[in-house]
């Protein structure tokens, strides 16, 4: 091979590589477009909906948060004590987050999260000793009211579970955790935009690209429109102060809950920013357990609340009771529970003012006789339909993620316990005054008094009536559940009611020119004191609210949750609380402490 | 008649001014790399392209001297240059400072050195001086293990260091050596085993691996066992293509998902060592090449035995030897890794500064990527960026363009010599110009992984320019002088 085959060849070597690289430069600079973007996407967090009360009032709105930022290829030497003193953290933890953030030195890492914006602004003065630090702004939630907490719920960010199963987001979002924000989180959130940014090294924007030509705007989230009353919710929750217990109050005849009160509570504004953590924590070791929620997780048995439902049952089959019932503490049917002393009664009516546990037990009794049955176990089906009905053993709202669905046993549950065909009426004798096995939450009561209410049928309790959004509202549809009772056997249940209330056990709440329906109960509990409940509805013509208020340890229904319940629907139809005698019970509601006193 | 012209007229003037145009472009694109927004031009050594504008003058001043002195100082002192580098780079091992994890610098004041630079130079030098004297003989065996002496203990130094980047350019040479008689079978199988290289490493099995080991295995026999010209045996020749054939073949069949490689490596083993004995008997077959029968069975046991131990031992580089960015670098090229802000950061970065140029670029000083000070080392290696971000297409075109007639113009001035010396130092010249420019590029473009190397006269860096002034300039006064160098 000659010399000058050789020169060729390496003349041809260069330029072929030469030529090559000219091509690939072509090829991404001129072919391929996507190379040649310069420029990031950003997204851009839709403001998140507000939450607003039935009259508009806001519940949960926005403020703005700053989360501090480091790149740490950016820092230059600083005085880490005094950036520890200012951020009011151990110098330790300074050190060692510094150290996090340089193993990654070119991105920027979370440094501190959630400074609200007077925090910031204090710490922005000194920001510039601090090389490689630099805030980001976000929203967070503020509470006007600083009530519902249960209701409202709060928002964290999100973790890997979430976002895995939704590839809406990525690891700087927020997220309800709990609550409303929860349950509506898809409405909440909006549709994230997103914005081209010019980007330097530090990850640092140096500005939008084309003006913004092509950014896409968030859409902001929907607002919910609340059905809880903001003044009721803040009434309740001052008379339930330092007592622990539940009060739900619902419109019967559209399911709306106007006042949803778990207590002991909190303010839901310790869960925001950075004191969230330390809250929680908090929250969680407190004996009182503020963060259950009792309306729709506690369980109680319903006692002589769940009367109104066994009269109806029997005035439905037409269960025939002869005889007057006078009873001095005896009890007259196996197996259930002993009567009080009371006047002679004469049907339904007298039944409930005088809560006659030996009539309900005999119109349990009567009903299991019935001839339509063969056996004890299909009355008992029987029964466990129409007390299903009205919502018991079952979730009632489609807005609560951990809703307790009570206890209403099943006919397998007592076969399995005494063999199919062991038992007979003695056996669950008991649940027709509400004990034995029976459990309902608060609001599965409040909901059966809506239904008496409404004679006959209840629309699924529900928090959220209307998603609005800027050009629209949107009315939310809730299912109409029919129990099995007709009209007419309400009037004689609901007179009973009213006579409860005008002379029986709660005559101490009655309301001037309102005529109030209820019934108290005491919720037997093995571990103290009994709880005090109370359910009503009013005014017996039209109602316009029904309530279930438990007061737990209180006794008899009638000293606590009875004046509860009656101030409440005094407040919600009269808007205020009238007269010498009402304004003392009241302060004597306000004031009384049922958890510190013991 | 000759002589009497002025010296000034015997200098090539055309190879000079691309010289004087390529450092003048390379120092308008260091200051708009390190240019900032509303910054007013400022002189001072604060300043990546203040540093530069006060190392120019000083390589012009080394490159004035270097045409006026005698030209006999370099072909004399070759060896004592060479000798000097080598202690240097010795002494960088023990007092060097580390910079991006190669120990290659030395500091002196304010001023950084990276002998790796020079020894380029010196061992240019040293190996024409070599290679001009009359004894050598490209059909010697002994010529071959001098020239691979001179070239791989500066190679040997360079790795010590970890700059892997200086160490490549010695591959420059193999052009060099190609040019003065070496057969191309050693490109051509060094090409080879690249490329068979880069496919083993996607897929990592035994057996490509093998065929890799397999592949230098011949590139070592042919570059010292044969002389040059077409002796080699055909039937080797074939062996060797049928090795890198199969090896590619069953790439493709491994990754349609027809055979999977990673389960044969008994088989593999087989193929292996018998693909090699049957090469190397072959070849002594027919070239009657060693007469000692003792010695015609033991020398390919040798060889087996050497291969087996090679094979292991390449998966053992790649796990073991090579560390652990270097590594990465290659699994992100080769598309084992696809990581956007950790290893693959400054060649995604630096594709999409270029990408963003578009065809004539956003102009001098627009280039909003390097505003951002996105690519890492932007002023340095990576300083091709900034000419495609902000010159676009036409801008690469015109600097790769000058750049080709610049390494052609250096050839064909080398091929005018009338010494060997000047001819061979002049090829030598070129290629480390074209690798550096290869290397450097391929990078950027992310033809190549990312590999620590200068784009001479661009990259920022005062001893790298002045060695490259040097390198350049020598040769310059080699050809000035060229009707007065006999050898």
């Amino acid at each position: 091979m000659g010399s000058g085959i050789r020169k060729l060849t390496i003349q041809i070597i260069m330029l072929s590589v030469a030529l090559l690289y000219l091509a690939r430069l072509f090829y991404i600079q001129v072919i391929d477009s996507t190379s040649a973007s310069e420029i990031r996407l950003k997204e851009v967090e839709a403001p998140r909906g507000l939450i607003k009360d039935r009259h508009g009032e806001i519940l949960v709105a926005n403020q703005p948060m700053y989360n501090l930022m480091l790149v740490a290829a950016n820092m230059e030497s600083m005085d880490t004590v005094k950036l520890a003193g200012l951020l009011k953290l151990e110098l330790d933890i300074v050190r060692e987050r510094i150290k996090k953030a340089r193993r990654h030195p070119f991105n920027p890492s979370l440094f501190q999260r959630q400074i609200d914006y007077v925090e910031f602004g204090r710490l922005q003065e000194q920001l510039h000793l601090f090389p490689g630090f630099y805030g980001e702004v976000h929203a967070e939630r503020i509470y006007p009211y600083g009530h519902s907490a249960h209701v409202l719920g709060y928002i964290g960010m999100v973790d890997s579970q979430e976002i895995k199963t939704d590839n809406y987001y990525t690891d700087q979002n927020v997220v309800g955790k709990t609550g409303l924000e929860k349950c509506y989180e898809k409405a909440l959130r909006g549709v994230k935009g997103s914005k081209w940014l010019l980007y330097d090294v530090h990850n640092r924007a140096k500005g939008s690209y084309k003006e913004g030509a092509d950014d896409v705007l968030p859409i902001p989230g929907t607002n919910l429109i609340s059905t809880l009353d903001a003044k009721l919710q803040d009434y309740g929750e001052r008379l339930m102060k330092n007592k622990k217990g539940s009060i739900v109050a619902i419109e019967p005849k559209s399911g709306e809950i106007l006042a949803f009160v778990s207590s002991p509570s909190y303010n839901p504004k310790i869960m925001v920013g950075q004191s969230r953590g330390r809250a929680f924590e908090a929250l969680k070791k407190d004996s009182l357990d503020p963060l259950f929620n009792r309306p729709v997780m506690a369980m109680y048995p319903p006692g002589s609340t769940y009367k109104s439902i066994m009269s109806l049952i029997g005035l439905q089959e037409g269960v025939d009771i002869k005889g007057r019932f006078k009873c001095k503490g005896e009890q007259r049917i196996p197996g259930t529970v002993a009567c009080h002393d009371h006047e002679p009664i004469n049907g339904v009516k007298g039944a409930i003012r005088y809560s006659c546990n030996n009539y309900f037990s005999s119109v349990m009794k009567a009903f299991f006789d019935l001839e339509k049955f063969k056996n004890a176990a299909e009355a008992y089906e029987s029964w466990y339909t129409y007390s299903s009905s009205f919502g018991l053993g079952q979730k009632i709202s489609p807005e609560f993620e951990f809703e307790s669905a009570g206890n209403l046993p099943k006919k397998d549950y007592y076969d399995r316990l005494y063999r199919v065909g062991g038992w007979k009426a003695p056996t669950i004798i008991s649940l027709s005054v509400g004990q034995g096995e029976l459990l309902m939450t608060p609001m599965q009561i409040a909901n059966t008094y809506a239904c008496i209410a409404n004679k006959g049928y209840f629309i699924e309790p529900h928090l959220i009536k209307e998603l609005e959004t800027f050009s629209k509202t949107n009315k939310l549809r809730f299912e109409r559940k029919e129990a099995g009772i007709s009209s007419e056997h309400f009037e004689k249940v609901i007179e009973g009611l009213e006579e409860v209330v005008k002379e029986g056990t709660a005559r101490g709440s009655q309301i001037k020119d309102i005529s109030m329906c209820g019934k108290t109960g005491t919720a037997e509990n093995p571990h103290g004191k009994d709880h005090s409940i109370f359910a009503a509805f009013a005014p017996k013509e039209e109602p316009q609210i029904a309530i279930s208020v438990f007061v737990e340890n209180s006794g008899y229904g009638s000293t606590w949750a009875a004046p509860i319940a009656s101030l409440m629907i005094e407040q919600y139809l009269k808007g205020s609380i009238e007269g010498g005698y009402r304004e003392s019970l009241e302060k004597r509601m306000f004031e009384g402490d049922l958890i510190n006193e013991n | 008649m000759y002589n009497s012209r002025p010296y000034s007229r015997k200098i090539d003037w055309p190879l000079v001014l691309t010289y004087l145009l390529l450092v003048f472009l390379g120092l308008l694109t260091i200051y708009s790399a390190a240019y900032n927004e509303g910054q007013t031009f400022k002189l001072g050594l604060d300043y990546s392209y203040g540093r530069q504008m006060f190392w120019i003058p000083i390589c012009l001043l080394v490159a004035f001297f270097i045409l006026i002195i005698d030209v006999a100082f370099f072909t004399s002192f070759a060896f004592w240059l060479y000798l000097i580098l080598i202690a240097v780079l010795f002494l960088v091992l023990g007092i060097g400072q580390e910079v991006n994890g190669a120990k290659s610098w030395i500091v002196l004041g304010p001023i950084k050195i990276q002998p790796a630079e020079f020894a380029k130079f010196t061992t240019a030098l040293m190996l024409a001086r070599y290679i001009s004297r009359r004894t050598f003989n490209f059909k010697l065996l002994s010529s071959k293990l001098i020239i691979s002496l001179i070239i791989l203990l500066p190679v040997c130094l360079v790795l010590m260091q970890n700059d892997t980047g200086s160490m490549l350019a010695f591959a420059a040479f193999l052009l060099v050596l190609y040019r003065e008689g070496m057969t191309p079978l050693v490109l051509i199988i060094g090409f080879a085993a690249v490329s068979l290289a880069l496919v083993a490493l996607l897929i990592p099995s035994f057996l490509n691996i093998s065929l890799v080991c397999s592949m230098l295995l011949a590139l070592f026999y042919v570059f010292y066992m044969t002389d040059q010209k077409e002796n080699i045996p055909k039937p080797f020749i074939s062996a060797i293509q049928a090795i890198y054939v199969l090896g590619l073949f069953l790439c493709v069949l491994h990754r349609i998902g027809l055979f999977d490689i990673t389960y044969y490596r008994e088989t593999a083993l087989v193929v292996f060592v018998s693909i090699v004995l049957l090469c190397l008997f072959q070849a002594f077959k027919f070239r009657n090449f060693l007469k000692n029968i003792r010695l015609r069975l033991i020398l390919p046991l040798f060889i087996a035995g050497l291969s087996l131990g090679y094979v292991s031992s390449v998966g053992f580089a790649f796990n073991n030897v090579l560390k652990p960015h270097h590594k990465s670098r290659i699994e992100v090229l080769i598309g084992l890794k696809h990581d956007p802000s950790g290893v693959g950061f400054h060649g995604i970065q630096s594709r999409m500064a270029i990408g963003s140029g578009g065809f004539s670029g956003k102009g001098f000083l627009e280039g909003t990527r390097t505003r951002g000070k996105f690519v890492p080392e932007q002023s340095t290696d990576f300083i091709f960026c900034t000419i495609g971000e902000e010159h676009g297409f036409m801008g690469s075109l015109f600097v790769i363009g000058l750049y080709l007639f610049f390494l052609l113009r250096i050839i064909s001035l080398a091929e005018r010599q009338r010494s060997v010396f000047s001819r061979v130092y002049g090829y030598a010249v070129a290629s480390i110009f074209f690798i550096h420019f290869a290397i450097n590029v391929g990078m950027v473009i992310g033809i190549l992984p990312v590999i620590g190397i200068p784009l001479p006269f661009f990259s920022y860096g005062g001893s790298s320019l002045l060695a490259f002034t040097i390198l350049l300039f020598v040769f310059v006064k080699l050809d000035s002088e060229r009707l007065m160098i006999l050898h």
